[in-house]
């Protein structure tokens, strides 16, 4: 699908990237390395949506963002546990924008 | 004869990563037959991991297509269905009278004095898209109704996913209409709603949500009691089951029944519909 992110869904797909590659960081530090991988491969696309006015988003594509979004979603309830609400908050808000690149697709994909 | 409905989500796979599959589909294979005219409703992801014509042939046929299930089924899409461009192996294994028309997979259907509206958490449903306009015009249309809502994604959980903004503009229209009941999948345990508003607040003619992903898929245990979502009045992570609704003109019950596991929930007597 040809698809020109918002200036919100790139700014999104940007700290995303970031969040995830933190978490990556961390647990290559401590060992993992499949999993370091799924991450990283996450990270990648969410970049590319990040620099790109417009690409050409695959179905892998389209996975890697729900799967972000199922990451952050871990990072959110973390924080909301201990009491970081306004930074859940705004974890929240990507998690929202990068649903609705998904929705996008799923939508462009059935015409 | 009460109107007796099940539904539960999350079902079919790879044995190793659904290990509950097949004992559920068993158990509702026995309670169809002991329950006659009793439908099933199935709450997305269906076919694991991503709902290819060869994961529904493999996975979901053997067990959940069973002849005595499918005729019986009304479906939903989950996330993982779309995994499959525009979920084309979901629309086609399910069909007209079990996916709705066309591919944008939401319909709804009457039973018995209920009206049942099947939704599609995974394509546009804001403001203005033609699915919420659907929704909008057919809960007007039947607004007399006692009505169930089944969904993938859940508006609240307190387990994997956790809460969801998805499902935000479905939930303030099935509010504004009294629909009775939700039923998501998604987070894959079972867990049982107060009746609430769309802001969370008890209401005592909101909605009552239940997440059934107890189909098969491995189970995530949901948060201990003290840190669960508001009204969530039960929740487990430790058996794999179906959900029982039964249905009257003026109330309805449930019972969670297990396939796999020890847990149960059994309403106390009936809960009054909310006309």
């Amino acid at each position: 699908m040809r698809f020109q992110p918002t200036r919100e869904q790139q700014e999104a797909s940007a700290q995303a990237a970031e969040l995830l590659s933190g978490q990556a960081d961390g647990l290559r530090r401590t060992g993992s390395v499949t999993t370091v991988r799924g991450l990283s491969d996450y990270a990648d696309t969410l970049r590319k949506i990040a620099a790109s006015p417009e690409l050409n988003l695959t179905a892998k594509d389209k996975v890697d963002v729900e799967q972000a979004t199922f990451v952050l979603e871990g990072q959110r309830d973390g924080l909301l546990t201990a009491d970081f609400k306004d930074r859940a908050e705004k974890i929240q808000s990507l998690i929202r924008t990068l649903n609705d690149i998904v929705e996008r697709y799923n939508a462009s994909a059935s015409e | 004869m009460p109107n007796v409905l099940f539904a539960v989500g999350d079902m079919a796979g790879p044995a190793d990563d659904n290990p509950g599959s097949a004992a559920t589909a068993a158990l509702v294979k026995s309670l169809l037959a002991a329950n006659p005219g009793s439908q099933l409703l199935v709450l997305g992801d269906n076919a694991y991991v991503d709902g290819t014509p060869q994961e529904y042939a493999n996975h979901y046929t053997p067990g959940w297509g069973d002849p005595a299930i499918r005729p019986v089924t009304f479906a939903c899409p989950g996330n993982h269905d779309y995994h499959s461009t525009g979920a084309a192996p979901y629309f086609a294994f399910f069909g007209t009278q079990a996916a709705g028309p066309g591919t944008g997979g939401f319909y709804s259907f009457d039973r018995d004095g209920w009206h049942i509206v099947s939704l599609n958490t995974e394509k546009d449903h804001k403001a203005g898209s033609p699915q919420l306009l659907f929704l909008e015009a057919d809960l007007e249309a039947h607004k007399t109704m006692p009505t169930i809502a089944f969904f993938h994604r859940p508006r609240f959980g307190s387990g994997g996913h956790g809460d969801s903004d998805n499902p935000e503009d479905f939930w303030d229209v099935l509010f504004a209409h009294h629909v009775e009941i939700v039923l998501c999948g998604h987070a894959h345990h079972y867990e049982r709603f107060a009746p609430q508003d769309p802001d969370q607040n008890p209401h005592p003619k909101g909605i009552r949500q239940f997440i059934v992903g107890t189909g098969g898929r491995g189970l995530v245990p949901p948060k201990p009691p003290g840190r669960r979502k508001p009204n969530s009045e039960t929740a487990d992570g430790t058996t794999f089951g179906v959900l029982k609704l039964t249905l009257d003109a003026t109330s309805y019950q449930w019972e969670f029944v297990p396939a796999l596991g020890s847990f149960a929930d059994r309403s106390i007597g009936p809960h009054p519909i909310n006309r």
